[in-house]
């Protein structure tokens, strides 16, 4: 009886030494997401919804469909989506807005229109881009009221500077990796 | 030697096994290789580029922007608050580049190859606050490092800060 108590004892023993012993497991702390989402000052006030059946284009694509057809600022001009529905959208609606709307071209991008603004003289390159008269006008200008050259390329896209930037994505600067070189699916127009 | 003695002699070694077997690593006589050095952990050191945050994980302020969704929309009302936090944050950020009245005329301007620009001035009172604050939150870096550019300022100013510096430049825009 004394020896089945003792061997119960110092198996007991032995199992709170060992049990203490282990090596813990690290407490891991939940991250409280709550507090994030209720601290959150963001505004979502302005996101817009796209229509339903609306047009969807890559923002290179649709500037090219506007130089190449040469239209006005706010004449409509026809584009094919990536859906391959007929579009038709006007430069000041649709294209305009790629150029002055900052973290589009990607998340946290500037606009273009942040170094190249409508004061020529210390833009960037010395052009405009925050204006259809300004992307019109071109680079290394003198003035704001001197013409520079063409970054359109006479109205052919795939020779144009502008898409050599953007597509070649040396533009908007600082790029991550991975990235469309025929930049973001934006929603622009609607169909015919 | 009794039964007894044999028995406690026995129980004592098992009873003892686990510590020597702890004994032998504390002094790593048993050499298990774990990380427990605070130089080989993830970090930093002085002047360089902070790690990049892991995927997916959120600021404690929360999100700054929606990523990809434009133009961020200026949260916090310009109110005398508001402008006081501001013009205390540029005073401090900003102003020794661009100058107490945003002119581009602080004392570190004249060191700059590339002055910076009047904030006063078109190229900046035409900018949407979103596109302000991201120029505050991501700076202008076009040359190599910053040569040229404005640092980013993320990791100086929390997102409120940043949106209190754009509504007193705004004020310092109207003067």
């Amino acid at each position: 009886m004394a020896n089945k108590i003792f061997r119960t004892v110092a198996l007991l023993a032995m199992s709170v030494l060992i049990v203490s012993c282990a090596p813990k497991q690290p407490v891991i702390h939940e991250w409280p997401v709550y507090v994030s989402i209720k601290h959150t000052r963001l505004s979502l006030a302005g996101i817009k919804t796209p229509a339903p059946g609306g047009c969807r284009v890559h923002a290179v694509d649709l500037i090219g469909a506007w130089v190449a057809a040469n239209t006005p600022e706010k004449d409509p001009f026809s584009f094919t989506d990536v859906d391959g529905k007929s579009c038709q959208g006007t430069f000041e609606a649709d294209v305009l807005p790629l150029f002055s709307t900052a973290n589009l071209w990607y998340s946290g991008a500037p606009s273009c229109r942040t170094c190249h603004g409508p004061q020529v003289e210390i833009s960037y390159v010395r052009m405009d881009l925050s204006s259809y008269q300004g992307i019109l006008a071109g680079k290394g200008r003198e003035s704001a009221s001197s013409k520079g050259e063409d970054i359109l390329g006479g109205n052919n896209w795939q020779q144009a500077d502008l898409y050599k930037a953007l597509n070649g994505r040396q533009m908007p600067p600082n790029q991550p990796g991975g990235l469309d070189p025929k930049g973001p699916l934006v929603f622009a127009g609607s169909p015919k | 030697m009794s039964d007894l003695a044999k028995r406690i002699t026995i129980t004592l070694v098992i009873l003892a096994a686990p510590l020597v077997f702890g004994l032998l690593i504390t002094y790593q006589v048993i050499h298990i290789d774990w990380i427990s050095f605070m130089e080989i952990q993830p970090s930093f050191r002085p002047m360089e580029d902070p790690l990049p945050v892991p995927a997916n994980s959120v600021p404690v302020e929360g999100a700054a922007f929606l990523p990809g969704a434009g133009n961020p929309l200026n949260p916090i009302v310009s109110d005398q608050a508001s402008l006081t936090r501001g013009g205390s944050l540029y005073n401090i950020n900003c102003s020794l580049c661009h100058g107490g009245q945003g002119k581009g005329d602080g004392p570190v301007a004249e060191k700059l190859t590339r002055k910076p620009p009047d904030l006063a001035g078109l190229n900046v009172t035409e900018l949407s606050d979103g596109e302000i604050f991201l120029v505050i939150t991501n700076g202008v870096n076009l040359g190599v490092g910053f040569s040229g550019g404005m640092p980013p300022l993320r990791e100086n100013l929390a997102i409120e800060d940043r949106w209190d510096i754009v509504n007193y430049l705004r004020t310092l825009q109207a003067k």
